[in-house]
């Protein structure tokens, strides 16, 4: 559901996230978060397995977002963003969500 | 500058709001606490006074801000709406009426009129009322009722803040899905608030910090939204408000600026905004004062009134294209000779018999019908705005008499001819003045008579085939036959042995001079109006029919033709005349042979599958000389609700009949409703069915009598 993987240069993390991302493995999904916050300088993620996802999803990944920025770290997403994807953050109104216009990046284009 | 300035779209503009606001201050009457018919009064008010002052008419933007002002303290809640307001703001609207006749050249307008209005109006203001100068307004409920009544004729947008408990998924509920409910409502704008949302360490992942604006623009009620959260109303902080309304209409020209929004809001106080600079909202969110997501918010929530207003604007330029009257009837005429053109040019061709010239002639007629239609659908006009002119009329003239009673219309949308519904106004007065001073009994009568004590009059108005009915119903003292018959007598209306019907007895009130009134008051009695109604009901080709049962009311139904320029005939030869039937009236054509006539034994009837029914010989009626055929043929034509057959040489067939009104010194002349120009440049003279009916049977009881 959730693997980790670090570039060779311990710079850059891919966490790429399967199947279903809900509140039911919420504990789990920030829990791999977590590490990977601890182990890359800069995060990617590929959400381009995703099945379902909920408010939870959103939240933690927003917090994550924003943590991040503030530590003047990047949260970016890589891979295919599921059309489901744009449909849960359509339906939840998280169109611009993660603060200023100039680091709302994590969403650029999710929605376009 | 010296600029000529058209004051035309202005005037007409105002003329339009004026019976617009006079629709408004009824309904108010009827509903006084309704905050949406308030600012519909003084959006009309608001409008008139403004584009008065652009375009100069200074008196009247000078006295309509009076008037406005007043109506602003009843939209504020300052005053209640009272009869008296109404009354008062009533005959503003009059007196706004009559600056503008005089403007365009009619008698000037009262002035002392306006200052009493004026006064009156002023009178009615609290701090007049707290120096003790003027009575407090009396009865009515204040107007600043509890919540404003929202009705679903138009959309509104609600702004819909949501905020569920932190715990909130713990019972099972997933917020996503009250979104979703509510996008099935309507349109809807969804922004999240996630300010709340707390650093990525702190963050329990089981917990919802997220909150919800949501913009609605809906045809709904507050109560459907709230449904949507009826099983979360505990676990949640829901707050609705109607934003297109109270505050959005009162700036209508350029909406909301955005400190504004986020004042009303109170997402910041007036110092913050203060300091902060443009962009506005970029700064607020630097200063830290309010997270992106409530600017965000806040800008929504402008777009989406700015939005509706746009579209208010483009549907209702789409709407309507003014265009003079004159136009109309210009156009029409020459539909009517492109009509009769074509009529020409199908006949040319067939005579010549080329096959090209004839599918060209066939194209033509098909695309002159299409442009008849379109011509002709221009020309019609709902009915509601006359309906609407009698609540008016109806309200003042109770009053007047001290009756009580109620205007019911129904068929609004019914759609007739233009000609028709100008020419229908007259008619409709006289007989609802009649139902109000003759009909409906005063209050005390009505009591003691076990009635309703407020009176009730229907105006309705229904379709039916080519023709338009309109009933003008009361529930009154109804018309009593045997007076009727009395007074015919002693008018010399009738003679004494005369053998009435009662429906004939009834339609003696159309008679010239003619009046049952005990005493003349100023609205009815003088025997003047009811014959005027008949003569103009027939000048426009209509009918009038009474109902009436004494003691329990009176219906007077008016049948007219739907249109006056064009109709569909049937064309009919007699020798070498023709002439043209309404189709709208045939039923069907069958032939009658000598043996028919010998078997009928000098009666003019003829058995029509087992049903009798008599005709009319065209040929003796006019008196046209030759001999018949063999067989000759029967239109058979409902007139008056009875099968009459009218007896022609040959039937030639459908005819689209451009009606051309004839001169006045024709004899038999009342039996046509008209001539019309054949294709072949011939004449057809168009016959009135129930006239000729009529006039027959007059003439057969004179000859019965004689004999």
């Amino acid at each position: 559901m959730f693997h980790f993987s670090l570039d060779s240069a311990r710079s850059v993390g891919t966490l790429s996230l399967s199947g279903d991302l809900t509140i039911r493995n919420a504990a789990e999904f920030k829990e791999a978060v977590a590490n990977a916050m601890d182990q890359a300088k800069q995060l990617e993620l590929n959400i381009s397995e995703v099945e379902r996802l909920d408010l939870t999803t959103l939240q933690i990944l927003c917090a994550a977002h924003r943590t991040l920025l503030k530590k003047g770290r990047t949260l970016s997403i890589s891979g295919s963003i599921p059309s489901i994807f744009r449909e849960t953050m359509q339906q939840a109104g998280f169109v611009e969500c993660g603060g200023d216009k100039e680091t709302s990046g994590l969403w650029k284009g999710v929605m376009n | 500058m010296n600029v000529e300035i058209d004051t035309s779209a202005f005037t007409e503009e105002a003329y339009e709001l004026l019976s617009e606001l006079e629709d408004s201050l009824l309904e108010l009457e009827a509903s006084p606490t309704d905050q949406e018919l308030i600012s519909r009064v003084f959006r009309a008010m608001h409008t008139i006074k403004g584009s008065g002052a652009m375009f100069g008419f200074d008196a009247v933007a000078e006295f309509t801000h009076e008037v406005e002002t007043v109506f602003d303290m009843a939209r504020n809640g300052t005053i209640p709406v009272t009869k008296t307001l109404i009354d008062l703001t009533l005959a503003a609207r009059d007196q706004i009426r009559a600056m503008l006749d005089a403007a365009a050249g009619g008698e000037p307008a009262d002035q002392a009129n306006a200052n009493k209005i004026i006064a009156g109006l002023r009178s009615l203001t609290p701090d007049k009322k707290s120096a003790g100068a003027a009575p407090p307004p009396s009865g009515a409920p204040p107007g600043k009722g509890p919540a404003p009544a929202v009705d679903a004729d138009e959309p509104h947008i609600f702004r819909v803040r949501f905020v569920p408990n932190a715990d909130i998924f713990g019972t099972g509920t997933n917020p996503l899905l009250l979104l979703n409910e509510l996008r099935d409502l309507g349109e809807c704008r969804v922004v999240a608030i996630t300010d709340k949302i707390p650093e990525f360490e702190d963050m329990d992942p089981e917990t919802c910090y997220s909150g919800w604006e949501i913009f609605l623009t809906a045809q709904i009620a507050e109560n459907a939204i709230r449904d949507v959260f009826i099983f979360v109303e505990d676990e949640c902080e829901l707050n609705i408000r109607l934003i297109d309304r109270d505050q959005a209409m009162r700036d209508q020209q350029d909406g909301k600026k955005l400190g504004q929004i986020l004042l009303e809001r109170g997402d910041i106080n007036p110092k913050e905004l203060e300091t902060a600079l443009l962009p506005l909202g970029d700064r607020l969110v630097q200063a830290g004062v309010i997270s992106h997501d409530k600017v965000k918010a806040a800008l929504t929530e402008q777009q989406v009134i700015q939005e509706k207003q746009d579209k208010k604007k483009t549907a209702e330029t789409a709407t309507s294209v003014r265009v003079p009257s004159d136009k109309l009837d210009n156009l029409v005429d020459l539909v009517g000779e492109l009509v009769t053109m074509q009529a020409r040019l199908t006949q040319t061709a067939n005579t010549i018999g080329d096959h090209t010239l004839q599918l060209i002639a066939e194209e033509v007629e098909r695309l002159t019908a299409e442009l008849r239609d379109n011509t002709m659908s221009i020309r019609m006009l709902t009915i509601d705005t006359t309906f609407n002119k009698f609540k008016r009329l109806v309200r003042d003239l109770s009053t007047e008499l001290g009756k009580e009673i109620e205007l019911i219309t129904a068929g609004g949308e019914t759609e007739l001819d233009k000609t028709v519904i100008d020419q229908l106004n007259d008619p409709l007065v006289h007989i609802i003045r009649n139902s109000i001073d003759h009909g409906v009994e005063p209050p005390d009568v009505r009591r003691a008579r076990g009635k309703n004590p407020v009176g009730k009059i229907t105006l309705a108005a229904i379709h039916s085939g080519a023709s338009v009915l309109i009933r003008v119903e009361d529930d009154g003292a109804g018309l009593d036959a045997q007076k009727l018959r009395a007074k015919g007598i002693e008018k010399g209306l009738i003679s004494a042995d005369d053998d009435l019907t009662e429906k004939e007895a009834f339609l003696l009130i159309f008679a010239a001079g003619f009046s049952t009134a005990a005493k003349i008051t100023n609205v009815s009695g003088r025997g003047v109006g009811m014959d005027v109604v008949r003569r103009s009901i027939e000048g426009l080709r209509g009918s009038i029919d009474v109902a009436s049962v004494l003691g329990k009311g009176t219906t007077i139904t008016l049948k007219l033709p739907l249109t006056l320029a064009i109709i569909e005939g049937l064309l009919v030869m007699v020798e070498e005349e023709y002439f043209v039937l309404p189709l709208a009236a045939v039923e069907e054509c069958v032939e009658l042979s000598r043996e028919d006539v010998k078997k009928a034994h000098g009666r003019h009837v003829i058995n029509v599958r087992g049903e009798i029914i008599p005709y009319i010989r065209i040929r003796d009626r006019f008196e046209i000389s030759g001999t018949a055929p063999e067989i000759e043929q029967i239109v058979i034509a409902e007139v008056d609700e009875k099968r009459i057959g009218f007896v022609v040489d040959k039937v030639v067939g459908q005819h689209q009949t451009v009606i051309k009104t004839l001169g006045k010194n024709f004899q038999h002349s009342e039996e046509f409703s008209g001539a019309t120009i054949l294709g072949n440049g011939g004449v057809a003279l168009i016959l009135d069915l129930n006239k000729m009916v009529r006039y027959v049977e007059e003439e057969e009881i004179r000859a019965l009598d004689a004999a």
